[in-house]
């Protein structure tokens, strides 16, 4: 074997090849460890050492790398890292930085939540048909919580902004650790029986699983499912959910939340109230006017009584009017068919006919007149011949010649024959200038 | 199952539903007159109830705890005034 001279180092360097073999060969590692002399200053970094039963190892976990974890190591909590090894030559000690790390058994524990939400999930304690409504204007609200944490300031925050005068009962149960579960299942319970109590909270705020892991017991999701109150959960962060959630007839993102789905706002409900009131005021009115046109539109079509006596009164004048109108009217147009008959009567009357005779004997006799007119001359010459005539034939002319007529009285006949008369025979004998009553003396016959 | 003690009148938003349909009953203006009335004062007695029920109960935050017999007391929980 050759001999070798030992490489003397310096401090410096093997320090340095120190660094380079640590830093090489545990570039990525995994560890488990506890917890403990955990500090974070101001910069926010996260110092603390990990150790077991053996030893201890120092490490740092940057504020970047932590900053978006959920979980935060707890000073004595099992944690596991990953990180890699650095050498700080200056003060010649190693540390592991770490970039990732979370509890201890986390996997443990999620297996046993995934288990235990399966088999109530079974059971039917998440059904949703089961969960209760919450009340629209509870009168009193019990929160569920502790009373010294950011869960409770923070609800009772938002409660008074949203509704201030609601009556809040707050229930002091432990929200962390082994002691925690049992509180909170009989909180529930004792609840149950508290008068008037309308909805229940159930409130914590944020941390890790393990933290939050009362919530995820059985007993408390037995307590709650039990409740025959609303229970709203609100148990850390949004992101977070535990079984407790999956059971409460509500869940809510954080107690803040919670405070808004348990208390209404009340200045929305008194606009809304406003609103409506207003609206019932509008329709009655609406309804009112709408009655009242109606009133006086009937009562313009009919007028007060007086006019309405008077215009009765018109109208009976102007239908008696009419009435005798038309009577006259009848009346005239009677008379006037009774001329109508009349007249024609007239033309079949006897008088008609009468005075047609007449007109005919007027118009026979104007004819005779004027005939006999016409003939009357003639008849006046041949007077004349007559009567000259007769002049001569006269009697009376004979009788002023000396003649005389003797008739036989008493029957008066006219004497021509003497023998006929007997002696003695009264004789009357006329002559021209009186008469003569003779009584025969003798009778002779010759001529 | 115990529900606290049951409520003497109707609860809030079951008037305010009432309320609601009251206004709708009127707005649709076939009502006879006495009947929109009646509706009318109904409408009012409920806005009133509401109101009330608004602005009843005092707010309280009290603590509730246990004495040493096991029974019930409350104590008032003392809030922070915001700063």
């Amino acid at each position: 074997m050759e001999q070798e001279y030992p490489h003397i180092y310096t401090v410096s360097s093997l320090t340095r090849e120190i660094r380079d073999r640590l830093e090489t060969h545990f570039s990525l590692v995994w560890v488990s460890g506890e917890v403990s002399n955990l500090r974070q200053p101001v910069s926010g970094h996260f110092y603390f050492t990990l150790k077991d039963a053996g030893a201890q190892l120092r490490a740092v976990m940057f504020k970047g790398n932590h900053l978006h974890l959920r979980y935060k190591p707890q000073e004595g909590s099992l944690i596991l890292c990953r990180g890699r090894v650095t050498v700080y030559e200056a003060r010649g000690d190693y540390q592991l930085v770490v970039d990732y790390l979370e509890p201890l058994g986390l996997g443990a524990l999620a297996q046993a939540f995934e288990a235990l939400k399966e088999r109530l999930a079974g059971e039917g304690l998440f059904a949703p048909e089961r969960k209760k409504p919450l009340p629209f204007l509870p009168r009193r609200v019990a929160l569920v919580t502790s009373p010294t944490g950011a869960a409770v300031r923070d609800f009772l925050r938002l409660q008074r902004t949203r509704f201030a005068n609601l009556e809040v009962l707050i229930y002091p149960v432990k929200v962390q650790g082994p002691d925690a579960a049992p509180e909170i299942a009989a909180a529930l319970d004792a609840l149950a029986a508290y008068p008037g109590v309308d909805v229940i909270v159930l409130a914590r705020g944020g941390g890790s699983l393990e933290d939050l892991w009362p919530f995820n017991e059985e007993m408390v999701a037995r307590a709650i499912h039990r409740c025959p109150i609303p229970v709203v959960s609100a148990v850390g962060h949004e992101v977070d959910f535990t079984i407790a959630d999956f059971v409460a007839d509500v869940r809510a993102a954080t107690p803040s939340a919670a405070a808004a789905l348990v208390a209404p706002d009340k200045g929305e409900l008194k606009r809304r109230l406003e609103g409506l009131a207003g609206s019932l005021r509008r329709g009655w009115l609406r309804r009112l006017d709408g009655a009242r046109r109606h009133l006086n539109l009937t009562a313009r079509r009919q007028p007060d009584l007086r006019r309405t006596v008077t215009n009765l009164r018109l109208k009976v004048d102007e239908r008696s009017e009419d009435l005798v109108r038309r009577v006259r009217q009848g009346l005239t147009e009677r008379r006037q068919e009774v001329r109508l008959q009349a007249s024609r009567l007239c033309l079949l009357s006897p008088r008609r006919s009468l005075s047609l005779a007449r007109q005919r004997l007027e118009q026979a006799e104007a004819r005779l007149l004027a005939r006999w007119r016409a003939g009357e001359e003639q008849r006046r010459r041949h007077l004349k011949y007559l009567e000259s005539h007769l002049t001569q034939l006269n009697p009376l002319a004979i009788l002023a010649r000396g003649y005389a007529v003797a008739s036989l009285l008493p029957e008066g006949i006219v004497i021509r024959d003497a023998a006929l008369v007997p002696l003695g025979a009264q004789v009357r004998v006329r002559v021209a200038r009186g008469r003569l009553d003779c009584e025969v003396r003798e009778v002779s016959g010759e001529q | 199952m115990a529900k606290g003690k049951q409520p003497k009148e109707p609860p809030f938003e079951a008037q305010l539903q009432r309320l609601e349909e009251v206004l709708r009953a009127l707005e649709h203006g076939d009502l006879p007159l006495e009947e929109a009335l009646r509706l009318f004062e109904e409408g009012v007695k409920l806005v009133k109830a509401c109101h009330l029920k608004l602005d009843e109960v005092e707010r309280r935050v009290d603590l509730l705890l246990k004495d040493e017999s096991g029974r019930f007391f409350t104590r008032p929980f003392p809030e922070e005034e915001e700063g």
